[in-house]
């Protein structure tokens, strides 16, 4: 896995920083709807907080963040819960991704409300999942010898 | 005053594009495109755009400046061969005739701000105006994204996912057992 | 002289946008790194969305967030949501070059392209 650039400094802050950077995400995703921000922020963010522990701390740090399978298989759950939102809607009786078909809230701009939420969370879950499967990708061999 | 300052970063973006060209270094162009992406994202915040200015900021700063460094793990970053000079004189001139396409075409547009110009008259007001009666969402980007196009949100989420993959064909890595 | 100061001062982004475009060309066309080639194609994509923010703004607007009292004209919010999706193919675009690029300096250990004997004049 990566070598860890190890220092003090770098230890002492990485669990704020990691604290900060995944409330930070969860805000920005359930405040798209009120502020500006919105999925894709939230899931790079969410990246980020998984990305640091592996700069910092290299391959010890893997088991409490992601294995390269379950970034792949994150992302595709991501995907496949934004597409599921769709279908749903198409087999409930609407056209495909037309929320007002899903079967919670009382007003159709509420329901629309809620299928905006609930594929923005399938959105952030799909950006992050693909980054940090991205950031595997390239820099999984990094320390390794003959990683290449 | 908003004017001004986007003038002034109008400046600052273009003398960081043509310190990126000039660079020879390749780690001082990695940190030189984590500059342009900072004031890049400042300026399309003054211009009245903040959700693509977060995207933009939290892109630039974090996920393209590591995979550009993770390249930059094995090469050495100085060891830029320079073309020869007639490629370097040759190639200005397919740049040059866009740029001249380009001017030709910005000479048509309405001036910067324009309220009457046709992208703001067109079809936005209809959504400002049924966007929170629709769909109770205060943000009308986030309502236009997700709701009212909402299949090319998700044609995008598939293309993240696509290009996750493709890096893994790529870079077929060894199964490694400790992970 | 104040006639060219004026257009200046009208149409300043769209200026950046073609002067980021021609570099991005320049870059790309240039260079016999691979890195910096792909910078170039950054650059170019850069101008092609300060472009659209550009065109969907007016003056005296502010952010599209409807908040209940505020009276203030909102600037276009179509373009921007175009734009947020481009940044993130964009993103998604570069990992996958970056890796293509580790793949090439894995297999031929640079990243600039060969050069032939007879130097590039020959082509």
């Amino acid at each position: 896995m990566i070598q860890p650039f190890d220092s003090l400094m770098l230890r002492t802050l990485l669990g704020p920083s990691v604290a900060a950077l995944q409330l930070f995400a969860l805000y920005v995703l359930m405040h798209g709807h009120y502020s500006p921000g919105g999925g894709f922020p939230a899931g790079i963010l969410l990246a980020a907080s998984m990305i640091l522990p592996l700069l910092v701390k290299g391959r010890g740090a893997a088991w409490r963040t992601l294995s390269p399978r379950g970034a792949v298989t994150l992302t595709a759950a991501g995907v496949l819960l934004y597409a599921l939102v769709g279908v749903a809607s198409l087999l409930l009786g609407g056209t495909m991704l037309d929320y007002s078909w899903l079967p919670f809230g009382d007003d159709m701009a509420n329901r629309r409300s809620l299928g905006i939420l609930l594929i923005e969370v399938g959105v952030t879950i799909g950006v992050a999942g693909a980054m940090v499967s991205i950031f595997y990708s390239l820099a999984g061999d990094i320390g390794q010898e003959g990683g290449d | 005053m908003i004017l001004y300052v986007i003038k002034v970063l109008v400046v600052l973006l273009a003398v960081t594009a043509l310190a990126v060209v000039r660079v020879r270094d390749l780690f001082a162009l990695v940190l030189l495109l984590s500059v342009f992406s900072g004031l890049f994202g400042t300026l399309l915040a003054l211009m009245g755009a903040p959700d693509v200015a977060f995207t933009e900021g939290v892109v630039g700063s974090s996920v393209s400046t590591i995979f550009f460094m993770a390249l930059l793990w094995r090469i050495d970053p100085l060891a830029l061969t320079r073309a020869s000079v007639p490629r370097r004189l040759v190639s200005w001139i397919p740049a040059v005739a866009i740029g001249a396409l380009l001017l030709y075409g910005v000479d048509a547009l309405p001036v910067f701000g324009e309220p009457t110009a046709p992208p703001t008259t067109y079809l936005s007001p209809e959504y400002i105006d049924r966007a929170y009666g629709d769909t109770r969402t205060p943000n009308v980007v986030t309502a236009i994204l997700a709701d009212y196009r909402s299949f090319d949100t998700l044609i995008e989420a598939t293309v993240v996912l696509t290009a996750a993959l493709a890096c893994l064909l790529v870079l077929q890595r060894k199964h490694d057992p400790t992970v | 002289m104040a006639a060219l100061l004026d257009y200046l001062v009208n149409r300043g982004p769209y200026l950046l946008f073609v002067v980021l475009a021609v570099l991005g060309v320049y870059l790309m066309t240039s260079h016999r790194n691979y890195l910096k080639a792909m910078v170039g194609l950054y650059l170019f994509q850069a101008s092609v969305i300060l472009f659209f923010v550009a065109i969907a703004f007016r003056v005296d607007s502010s952010i599209p967030i409807l908040v209940p009292g505020r009276t203030i004209t909102l600037s276009n919010p179509l373009p921007h949501a175009l734009m947020l999706t481009a940044i993130v193919v964009g993103v998604a675009t570069l990992g996958v070059a970056v890796a293509i690029l580790r793949r090439i300096q894995a297999e031929t250990g640079s990243i600039e392209e060969p050069r032939h004997e007879a130097g590039e004049s020959g082509r």
